[in-house]
Order: C-alpha cells, then sequence, then structure tokens
C-alpha cells in the first residue's frame, strides 16, 4: 500500500466509472481498461500504475467552480495510456499531471483542452520523465485553452528525458474561438451564440472517448 | 432577386471593389470570372455578411430586402448559401449536429424522428453515404468530399440563392461533373439562383451561365453570355483586356 493514498484498486479490463471512488486512490491497471471521470472532487489523487503491455484510457471531464487535482500515471515496459482531459473553468481550474514511463517501447500520451470562462483562472502542469537506459518510449504532451476572459492561464508542458532513444513531443497553446469557424458556422445560419457553443464544445469533446461523449454532451445542453 | 447597386468594398481598410453592380433574376446562374487577386472571392464573402469586408457605399439587396447590413447567419437564414473555396474544418462537431442547429435557429422544430428522415431522403437522393452524417464537418475529409458535404447542406436547408466560390478547386472531372448534376438537379427542382465565381471555364461546360461578367481591378470590365467566357478560355484575360480597351 502507498501511504499517499487512502486506497490502492486493481483494475482488471473493461471500461470502469471513476466517480464511484474514493478521493485519493492508487490504481493498479492489470489489463486494458477505459476509467471516465466526469467533474472530478477538488484536492483528488490519483495514480495509475499501467503494467507491462497493458493500456490505459483515461477520459476527464470537468466543468469546474474551484478545482485543484493531481494525477501520476507510471508505465512500465511495453505499456500505453492516454489520458484525455476537458474542462470548463468558472473560476478555479489546477491540474498537476505526473507521468513516469519506467519501462521501455512504452506510448504515452496527454491531451488536455480548456476553456477559461468568465473570471476562470487556469493552470495545467504536465511533468512528464523517461527515465534512463529505456529505449523505444513515446511521450506527448499537449493543451489547449480557448480563452474567454482576461485572467490568467498558465499551461506548463514539462519533459525530462534521461535517455538518448525517445520520441517526445510537448505543446501548448492560448487562444480565442477560430473566427472562420465561426463565419462558417453562422453562415449555414446558426446564430452567434448557437456557433459558438457547438464550435466551444466541439472542441472539448473532440478528444474524448466515444463512450464518454454523449455523457458530456448531457451535462452541456443545459450549460 | 438579388440586386447588388454600386458597391464598395474594402477590407483592412484597403479599397477593394469598386462601383460593382450586378443583378441575378430568379432561376438563373451567373458567373463572374476574372485574374487572380481582382476581388471576386470578396463579393462572395460581403454578400454572405463576412465582417472582415466593409461595404463603403452601395447596397445589397435580396428578394427586396437590403442585407448588407445583417449578419451572416440573418443572411443564410433568408435563403443565401455560400460554397466556399475550401470549406472550413470544425473538430467535434458533426454534419447531423450541425444541421439541427441550422434548422432550429431558422425556426424549423421537428422531433428527431423527423429530422433524421429529411438527413436520409437527402442523402439517397444524393447518392451520399449516410456516415457522411456523423462525421466532424469537413474533417479528414477530401477536396471532393467537403464539396459533396455542401451539397448535402445544400439539399436539407433549402437555400434559394447559391454562392460558389471556385468550386472546381480541388476536384477531379468526375467529382466535377457529379457535384455540377446535383447543383442542376436543385436548381431544376427549387428555381434557385447560383453565382459563381471562377477563373476557369471547366465548371461552367456543366453549369452553363446566363450571364458572364469579367472583373479585373474591382470593377467588371466586360460582360455577356457564355460566348464571353469561350472568347476568354481562347485568349485569356489579358487578352480579352486589351481587345476590349482598342
Amino acid at each position: 500500500m502507498n501511504g499517499k493514498y487512502e486506497n490502492n484498486i486493481i483494475l482488471s479490463g473493461g471500461v470502469r466509472d471513476l466517480d464511484k471512488f474514493h478521493d485519493s486512490v492508487q490504481f493498479i491497471v492489470k489489463a486494458d481498461t477505459v476509467v471516465n471521470a466526469i467533474n472530478l472532487h477538488n484536492n483528488m489523487s490519483l495514480k495509475f500504475i499501467v503494467e507491462k503491455g497493458v493500456t490505459l484510457v483515461f477520459n476527464v471531464f470537468d466543468y469546474a467552480v474551484s478545482l485543484e487535482t493531481n494525477v501520476e500515471i507510471e508505465a512500465d515496459d511495453e505499456a500505453s495510456f492516454v489520458m484525455n482531459v476537458a474542462f470548463i473553468a468558472e473560476t478555479k481550474y489546477d491540474l498537476n499531471v505526473e507521468t513516469k514511463l519506467y519501462g521501455s517501447n512504452i506510448n504515452g500520451i496527454l491531451n488536455v483542452r480548456g476553456i477559461n470562462e468568465r473570471e476562470g483562472t487556469v493552470k495545467v502542469l504536465m511533468n512528464g520523465t523517461v527515465a534512463g537506459e529505456t529505449k523505444g518510449n513515446v511521450l506527448n504532451e499537449y493543451a489547449k485553452v480557448l480563452n474567454k476572459s482576461d485572467h490568467s492561464n498558465v499551461l506548463i508542458p514539462n519533459l525530462i528525458v534521461n535517455t538518448n532513444e525517445v520520441e517526445a513531443n510537448h505543446g501548448v497553446s492560448i487562444g480565442h474561438i477560430d473566427e472562420r469557424q465561426l463565419f462558417y458556422m453562422m453562415s449555414k445560419g446558426l446564430s452567434k451564440y448557437s456557433a459558438v457553443k457547438m464550435i466551444e464544445e466541439g472542441f472539448l469533446i473532440d478528444i474524448m472517448s466515444d463512450d464518454i461523449k454523449q455523457k458530456i454532451q448531457n451535462i452541456l445542453v443545459g450549460r | 432577386m438579388l440586386k447588388i447597386e454600386n458597391l464598395s468594398i474594402e477590407v483592412e481598410q484597403k479599397r477593394i471593389i469598386e462601383d460593382f453592380s450586378l443583378s441575378i433574376p430568379k432561376d438563373e446562374i451567373h458567373v463572374i470570372m476574372g485574374p487572380n487577386g481582382t476581388g471576386k472571392s470578396t463579393i462572395l464573402k460581403t454578400i454572405m455578411g463576412h465582417p472582415d469586408y466593409k461595404v463603403t457605399s452601395g447596397s445589397i439587396y435580396y428578394n427586396n430586402e437590403r442585407i448588407d447590413t445583417l449578419q451572416a447567419n440573418e443572411i443564410a437564414t433568408r435563403g443565401v448559401f455560400l460554397v466556399e473555396q475550401n470549406p472550413t474544418e470544425i473538430a467535434g462537431v458533426t454534419n447531423a449536429e450541425m444541421l439541427r442547429a441550422a434548422l432550429t435557429d431558422r425556426g424549423i422544430k421537428e422531433s428527431v424522428f423527423e429530422f433524421n428522415k429529411r438527413l436520409s431522403l437527402s442523402c439517397d437522393r444524393l447518392g451520399i453515404d449516410k456516415s457522411f452524417l456523423h462525421r466532424n464537418i469537413n474533417e479528414f475529409m477530401s477536396g471532393g468530399e467537403k464539396k459533396k458535404n455542401e451539397l448535402l447542406q445544400i439539399d436539407v436547408l433549402k437555400p434559394s440563392l447559391i454562392l460558389l466560390d471556385e468550386l472546381d478547386s480541388g476536384l477531379d472531372i468526375d467529382s466535377l461533373r457529379t457535384l455540377s448534376n446535383g447543383l442542376l438537379e436543385y436548381k431544376r427542382e427549387t428555381k434557385a439562383s447560383i453565382l459563381i465565381i471562377t477563373h476557369h471555364t471547366n465548371i461552367l461546360e456543366y453549369l452553363t451561365p446566363d450571364k458572364v461578367y469579367i472583373l479585373n481591378g474591382g470593377r467588371i470590365m466586360m460582360e455577356g453570355g457564355m460566348e464571353l467566357a469561350n472568347k476568354i478560355e481562347k485568349t485569356g484575360f489579358k487578352g480579352a483586356f486589351s481587345i476590349s480597351e482598342r
């Protein structure tokens, strides 16, 4: 048992909903598993240990008033993980993701998309570490935020690579809604309100797995 | 139907179009030809209400209503449809979702069953695979698929004026023929008007124009029928302008 976490849970495949679990959990991923999480709790700490040859897909959607979340992912040889995070920040959104690639031939992707709405402040810190004496690893960290307020956005994609044989990429962007997309949608007869809503929501759910998309859309209907 | 009177247009404080006039009656095809950079696309985007294109003088009327003061969605709901040269991709939004919102914002409220039936009929009529409806708008589509997608939108949204910006751009000859036939079929059924922008005559083999305008330097230099387009094909734009000046 890792002392930092209240619970140890074994994931042995299939699709799981995270909201059944406690605020501080260490998951041992023993078979290919999709974990879906909608609206994480504040101060949640999660750790995934992805065992050899196993794939983890972790989809997170947050419509956050105020949220601070810490996620750790550790991966062994031949493992894969994809963490997709989409959020709408009403006030504060603070996400800290640590990834550690201890083995070789691991494929890891972090994909974060958010909308900073009204008076939100956004901080996304991605720390990826590739261990020494490993080879064939791929690690990508991406974050994009659409900014609708004048408040601050901090996106930091760190990569700490201790080996020469690795493919590691990172990229972040902070911008406004794409004016070409807005004109396109309005030229089809959508009001500006409908067009903006669809473009923003499409931007968020585009990175999500199909099995969680509908749930997110149901939440966004009332936005 | 569409009437443009003495229109001048600026983009980023630069005059692009000067004193441009045009009138397109119902059920007619008009074409504006001209070399690259003469402002052809500017005219279409201005008709469609693009916010970057400023009308500095003149006016645009559609069905006797002034539309150059309206926003793009207001113009679209009055029956105008723009097919852009390279239709924009929108991630995470399917064609069906966009079409449903477009119909709703037009005041057309129908059940999911009725809506699906409408889309299904359009796909069948155009020979388009129904999987198109559930693909993200223009994402990962070839040039031909994007234009086919626009044709599907036309069939669902039923515009009465279609603006085609370089429809033949990025299309092979078979795709161009298929799309043109689809547009002609739509025009036959609805008596819609079509305004084509092109610098080639390829598309005019399929969509024969009632009137041809030659644009240069932001002004109409010549106008006529299909014979003018044929002359341009033979002489090129420079040749036509020099003959005209003499």
